[in-house]
């Protein structure tokens, strides 16, 4: 667990530093179990009038671990993840791989700014990338002549955006308990 | 200061960039494939295999909600459900017994006639899974799949009429496309007159349209639409759906008509799977499985 985190060593900041950030490393186990289980909860049949309005776990989870665990989960990860997603929803395959690719690649392209933002800056940044992925996906099937889904679709990414304090919460669960269990 | 980030001084493997732009190209790649052709299926049969134990993970707390739910049922209610299915059950073998009879009779007519005799399609009991949560799909996934020996094609009823068709089957579970779902094609025909046409889905929440009827043929509010079996995909003569407006006064050559399905095509929980006769493998384009789903491919039905 020591010898994992190389940024705990360097000299003393003036600045205040966020406790977040020295955290131990997340083990690789731990995030595969994550990723599953907002799979699983993703799967859960609903009743048709609460269906449309379902967060998007899988994207949100992907979205956190490209931010704080950029060294196991990147682009390819997010393009399996959306294969996957295809197939369980029975749409056209690689519209998902395509939207959670990107969501990958923005995570990772503005993961230094957003670790160090205030929460609802941070809650702001993944309603709009989460935006940018389902409007990717609508695009996919307006060119290949789907039919108009309604409002709700594009109200689901800020809806999803508010469970972002509770998710970090508890995919820190490991490091906290790692953390804890070092002293 | 950033978790995660490892010395520069170590080979990270191709930059990120390079890697986003590798799995965009793939994902359109694959839209392309998918839209166009049929080669993917056993890719998304794969996935699909890996996918069920989960699947069946995620079912398990509506089945638990159900019991809890039927446990705790009204004794009065149950009663009163009791009678009604026992009056419904009195007059269904009234009704299989003038079948069998009218049955009967049309084979010897046919003999005699020397018709070639309608092949009896094999049938499979099937539970509805889930919807589809992609809110562009009209799509349900039924519990039944290749080993239960479902067949791509075949048409899927509920008690009351036609709600769709097979169009993919995995190992455990197959895909319904709805008769809702956008420019899903049915061959169907006026029970009354026995006219044939094609019925069009429009697409969720709005009513389905029966195409390619001149302005000057017999069509009333309220005509029953029955499948037509012309393209022995469904067996003929299922019900399909009910006429519900008419509009004659068009610029087009053809009327405007519009219909409701007969059967509960969102609501019903328990299916049956009728399968479908197998097309003939040389099969000109336009015999395939009619509007296979993906709007996409409609050039087979075109």
């Amino acid at each position: 667990m020591k010898t994992a985190s190389p940024h705990r060593f360097r000299g003393p900041s003036l600045q205040p530093v966020n406790p977040d950030l020295l955290l131990p490393p997340p083990q690789p186990w731990f995030i595969t179990v994550t990723l599953l289980v907002a799979l699983l909860i993703d799967l859960i049949p609903l009743s048709d009038a609460f269906m449309p309005w379902r967060p998007e776990f899988v994207a949100l989870t992907l979205l956190y671990w490209c931010t704080w665990a950029p060294r196991f989960v990147g682009v390819s990860v997010g393009f399996l993840l959306g294969l996957v997603m295809d197939v369980a929803n029975g749409s056209l395959l690689g519209q998902h791989a395509l939207a959670y690719t990107l969501l990958a690649f923005g995570a990772d392209y503005f993961r230094r700014r957003v670790v160090s933002f205030p929460m609802w800056q941070q809650m702001v940044f993944v309603a709009l990338l989460l935006e940018l992925c389902v409007l990717v996906v609508f695009l996919i099937r307006m060119m290949s002549g789907g039919a108009l889904p309604g409002m709700v679709y594009f109200i689901v990414p800020p809806v999803s955006a508010l469970l972002w304090p509770l998710l970090q919460f508890l995919l820190r669960w490991q490091q906290r308990h790692a953390a804890l269990s070092e002293h | 200061m950033i978790p995660g980030d490892p010395p520069p001084y170590l080979y990270r493997g191709p930059s990120i960039l390079a890697r986003f732009i590798f799995f965009t190209l793939l994902s359109l790649l694959l839209l392309f494939v998918d839209g166009r052709y049929q080669h993917l299926e056993k890719l998304r049969t794969g996935i699909a295999a890996a996918l069920y134990p989960l699947q069946q993970l995620a079912h398990w707390p509506r089945v638990a909600a159900q019991e809890i739910g039927v446990y705790f049922a009204n004794k009065t209610a149950l009663e009163k459900q009791n009678t009604e299915l026992s009056l419904s059950l009195l007059e269904q073998s009234r009704l299989v017994q003038e079948a069998q009879t009218v049955r009967q009779e049309n084979a010897q007519l046919k003999t005699l006639l020397q018709l070639k005799a309608q092949s009896s399609r094999n049938t499979h009991t099937a539970e509805m899974l889930y919807d589809t949560r992609d809110p562009f799909v009209q799509k349900i996934t039924v519990d039944k799949g290749q080993t239960q020996g479902i067949i791509e094609g075949s048409a899927v009823l509920d008690a009351y009429g036609v709600i769709g068709q097979v169009t993919h089957v995995s190992l455990f579970t197959s895909e319904v496309t709805l008769l809702v779902e956008k420019n899903h094609t049915t061959p169907v025909q006026i029970e009354r007159t026995g006219m044939r046409s094609v019925l069009y889905g429009m697409g969720a929440g709005a009513s389905l349209e029966l195409r390619f009827v001149s302005p000057t043929v017999d069509v009333r509010p309220g005509d029953r639409l029955v499948t037509s079996g012309l393209e022995s995909v469904y067996p003929p003569g299922l019900a399909v759906a009910t006429v519900t407006a008419i509009n004659n006064e068009t610029e087009q050559s053809f009327a405007q008509i519009t219909a409701a399905p007969v059967a509960g095509v969102t609501s019903s929980r328990y299916l049956l799977i009728v399968d479908a006769l197998e097309p003939p493998s040389s099969a000109p384009l336009p015999s395939a499985p009619p509007g296979k789903g993906k709007p996409s491919r409609k050039k087979g039905a075109s």
